[in-house]
């Protein structure tokens, strides 16, 4: 079955609809982060004492992370601009990138845990688990669509593959846009 | 109406006239507006606020546009 504009453009809507597709999905993707920021917001707000980021993290890992995270998205908007052979290239870095980060947020995390702080621990904790959790959870579903379109590659059209590397480097802005917000108010605040 | 109905309806309204205002008060502050849970609550309900205005803005935009658009097309054929 031939699905009707995925690689050209919808007249009506001015967009394809795997972009359209891919649009819909971070604006459902960011009411969940936001109902998780206004629930920090009210712990945060209703807290007598809230700590530090820079006291009780390790900031230096965290813009390692942040450093990669960019990285990514870099990686995966160059692809969005490049023949089909080299997208396929930049996606596999930016996959490994992607890898690198995970990699770095487990360390974290152990490092974390071995010093007894765990989300039972306090709020804070809690609240900082649950957002770094929940984006590194986004950051496993980056590399498996990361994958699947440099798999898809040598199946589909070109312009199919363009598509789909578009929709990724949306994808990833958000990712990344939803990191330095988890960043600033974690790590920085 | 029942009479059950009736006796729920009526023990609201007395309720509602006669209960001590804090019966009636909110279960997040209990009229007490400067503690911190209020404002936590009222940062949470400002942040949700600005975080659907940023997903329904663009929502509307594209509406409007995507329904000019149609007009087009429909005048050209």
């Amino acid at each position: 079955m031939n699905i009707p504009y995925t690689t050209e453009r919808r007249l009506d809507t001015g967009v394809t609809n795997v972009t359209l597709g891919m649009w819909l999905f971070i604006a459902s993707e960011v009411m969940l982060f936001g109902a998780l920021f206004s629930a920090y917001a009210l712990l945060r707000v209703s807290a007598v004492d809230w700590p530090s980021g820079r006291a009780v993290l390790n900031l230096a890992i965290g813009g390692i992370n942040t450093v990669v995270v960019l990285s990514v998205t870099a990686a995966v908007w160059r692809a969005r601009r490049s023949p089909a052979a080299a997208a396929r290239r930049w996606l596999v870095i930016a996959t490994v990138l992607a890898l690198t980060f995970l990699g770095v947020k487990t360390y974290e995390y152990s490092v974390e845990v071995a010093a007894g702080l765990r989300p039972a621990t306090s709020t804070f904790l809690a609240m900082y688990f649950t957002l770094t959790g929940l984006h590194a959870a986004h950051v496993m579903a980056g590399i498996g669509a990361n994958l699947w379109a440099v798999a898809g590659s040598t199946r589909v059209s070109e312009a199919m593959t363009a598509g789909r590397t578009r929709s990724l480097a949306l994808y990833w802005v958000f990712v990344d846009i939803v990191w330095l917000i988890i960043f600033g108010l974690m790590y920085l605040l | 109406m029942s009479a059950r109905t009736l006796g729920r309806v009526a023990l609201t309204a007395a309720m509602c006239l006669f209960a001590d205002a804090v019966i009636q008060a909110c279960p997040i502050c209990f009229q007490i507006e400067d503690a911190h849970l209020t404002s936590g609550v009222r940062a949470a309900v400002g942040v949700l606020m600005g975080v659907t205005l940023t997903v329904l803005a663009p929502v509307v935009v594209f509406a409007v546009r995507f329904a000019r658009r149609q007009k087009v097309q429909g005048s050209a054929t």
